[in-house]
């Protein structure tokens, strides 16, 4: 039993793990909080919409071990294990503001049942079969008459703001999400905003002015927070706040929505339609044999091999470098399929970051994949970013058990258009030297030419 | 910069603003309702005034007849 590395600033709930299970302990008032949401209904009725997670209470008489982990904990409960934890910093735009969307819905009618959520972060949400899923029940609270929305600090920088920014100035989000993990402060938004956006009234309210009372805060004097405590926020006042937000939102449309990978697909000049059939067959082939319940595709573009993956694979992390695409693929996923698109630069994927490097996993550790799709991926990362072949197949060892690696030569066309620019210091890049560097860790199976084309296929396993 | 401004609670701004759009809202409903006590105070007036209007011209437009005599 441990304790989940990023579940430790509530000291009123956190995580436990213990191999496939989770548990949230609650202390004696969270849990007093939590019986009032059950008892009411509410919780069962956000379960059943399907936005919030599922909670078992666990008796404290049938898992002695499991409040062992936890003295003080008043109360256990059990959630469901989910396939992958992602983070908002890899989330495309249209995920983010279904996330921040829903943290309102939830905010509104516990509200309007007398709870309130104490705080508003991203980082409590998972998307699960396409949609966002609020995964920290210990963020309901009873509601106070008269007490301000804590929150909305919080909710502006770490959704609002970020939002804001990449629809008004086609600003992407996430490496910005990705350094700061408090979010986009309203002051440093509001300096890089127009004139023109300043004055919608959303961001004239939650953004300009907030920053402006920011700075305009004098020092603390005595008695200050008594007054400010004493000072009642009436619920209409939040209602009308959190209505506001949604409305704003909701018309919020990507900025730098074009990109030339949405119709890599239909452009490129590497296959027919044979070769395309030839190469959709051999992938569905090799997932239906491997049965994996985790599988990456690694450089999915607009997640042709991730839908296919899909009807053999349990669940499927599809990532790609390239934002608008991931966004696209995001909308174009069904609803309730098991496929969950990332934003993660392969040469420079997710760290392992926050408190003690440990608070927010890098890619790596929330593997390894039980199979991986690496297909036409490996020319970008050996000859636009420069790895060595024998480091492209280090890194697949290190994230995959098994998988499909596809092999493109330096004639193909997509590759002598990544070298038309640059000098050709790729001697060591041959099918020879790459079939070598896989061979240290993985045995191949399978290796096929795609018809009409100089590709090959590999159908791979880590030794 | 004060020294103590390195200290202010982040979320100052953001309960300044909840404070701020308080008294505003505040404001508008204080407005309101001394409108509405405007009104019905010359409303007042008007039906004390009702028996003498019926021999002068009327200065409105007359209800129309409902059909209820």
């Amino acid at each position: 039993m441990v304790r989940d590395p990023g579940s430790f600033r509530d000291p009123d709930s956190g995580i436990l793990l213990a191999g496939n299970r989770v548990y949230r302990h609650f202390s004696a008032d969270a849990a007093k909080d939590f019986g009032d949401l059950t008892e009411n209904g509410l919780l069962a009725s956000f379960v059943q919409s399907g936005w919030v997670i599922e909670s078992t209470p666990i008796d404290r008489g049938d898992a002695p071990d499991v409040y062992a982990a936890a003295p003080k904990a008043a109360l256990i409960v059990e959630h469901p294990r989910l396939p992958f934890i992602s983070y908002p910093y890899e989330w495309p735009f249209e995920m983010l503001r279904e996330a921040a969307l829903l943290q309102l819905e939830i905010t509104l009618a516990a509200l309007d049942a007398g709870f309130m959520l104490k705080d508003a972060t991203p980082y409590n949400f998972q998307f699960v079969r396409g949609k966002p899923l609020l995964i920290d029940i210990g963020s309901f609270e009873r509601y106070e008459e008269g007490a301000p929305w804590m929150a909305y600090t919080q909710f502006c920088k770490m959704f609002f703001n970020p939002l804001l920014m990449q629809a008004f100035k086609a600003i992407p989000f996430q490496p910005w999400l990705r350094s700061s993990l408090e979010g986009i402060d309203s002051a440093h938004l509001s300096s890089i905003l127009p004139l023109r956006r300043k004055f919608r009234r959303a961001v004239f309210l939650d953004v300009v002015l907030q920053a402006s009372l920011n700075r305009r805060q004098s020092a603390p004097k005595p008695g200050d927070e008594q007054e400010r405590k004493t000072r009642p926020i009436p619920k209409a006042v939040i209602v009308g706040m959190l209505k506001r937000l949604r409305g704003a939102i909701n018309s919020l449309k990507r900025r730098g929505g074009g990109s030339g990978w949405l119709d890599y697909e239909a452009q490129c000049p590497s296959y027919t339609p044979e070769a395309i059939e030839f190469k959709d067959r051999f992938v569905e082939d090799a997932v239906r044999v491997a049965q994996p319940e985790m599988l990456w595709d690694l450089g999915c573009n607009v997640g042709r091999y991730s839908t296919i993956a899909a009807r053999h694979a349990n669940h499927i992390v599809a990532i790609d470098g390239d934002e608008p695409t991931v966004g696209a693929m995001y909308e174009r996923t069904e609803a309730g399929q098991n496929v969950l698109p990332l934003v993660e630069d392969l040469l420079n994927p997710s760290p392992g970051q926050g408190w003690a490097h440990s608070e927010r996993q890098s890619l790596e550790s929330r593997g390894p994949a039980d199979f991986a799709l690496s297909l036409a991926l490996v020319h970008h990362l050996a000859i636009a970013g420069n790895v060595p072949l024998t480091k492209i197949a280090d890194w697949l060892a290190s994230v995959t058990k098994a998988g499909v690696v596809e092999f493109v030569p330096k004639a193909d066309p997509m590759v002598q258009t990544l070298l038309r620019h640059r000098r050709d210091v790729f001697g060591d890049y041959s099918q020879e030297a790459f079939e070598a560097a896989l061979g240290r860790h993985f045995e191949i199976n399978e290796s096929v030419s795609i018809p009409a084309s100089q590709r090959t296929l590999y159908r791979v396993e880590r030794r | 910069m004060s020294l103590a401004f390195l200290y202010i609670d982040p979320t100052a701004g953001g309960l300044g603003l909840q404070i701020l759009l308080t008294f505003i809202v505040g404001g508008f409903v204080t407005i309101k309702l001394m409108w509405a006590r405007f009104l019905s105070f010359f409303s007042f007036l008007r039906r004390d005034k009702e028996p003498a209007d019926d021999q002068a011209a009327p200065a409105t437009p007359v209800p129309v007849e409902t059909g209820e005599d």
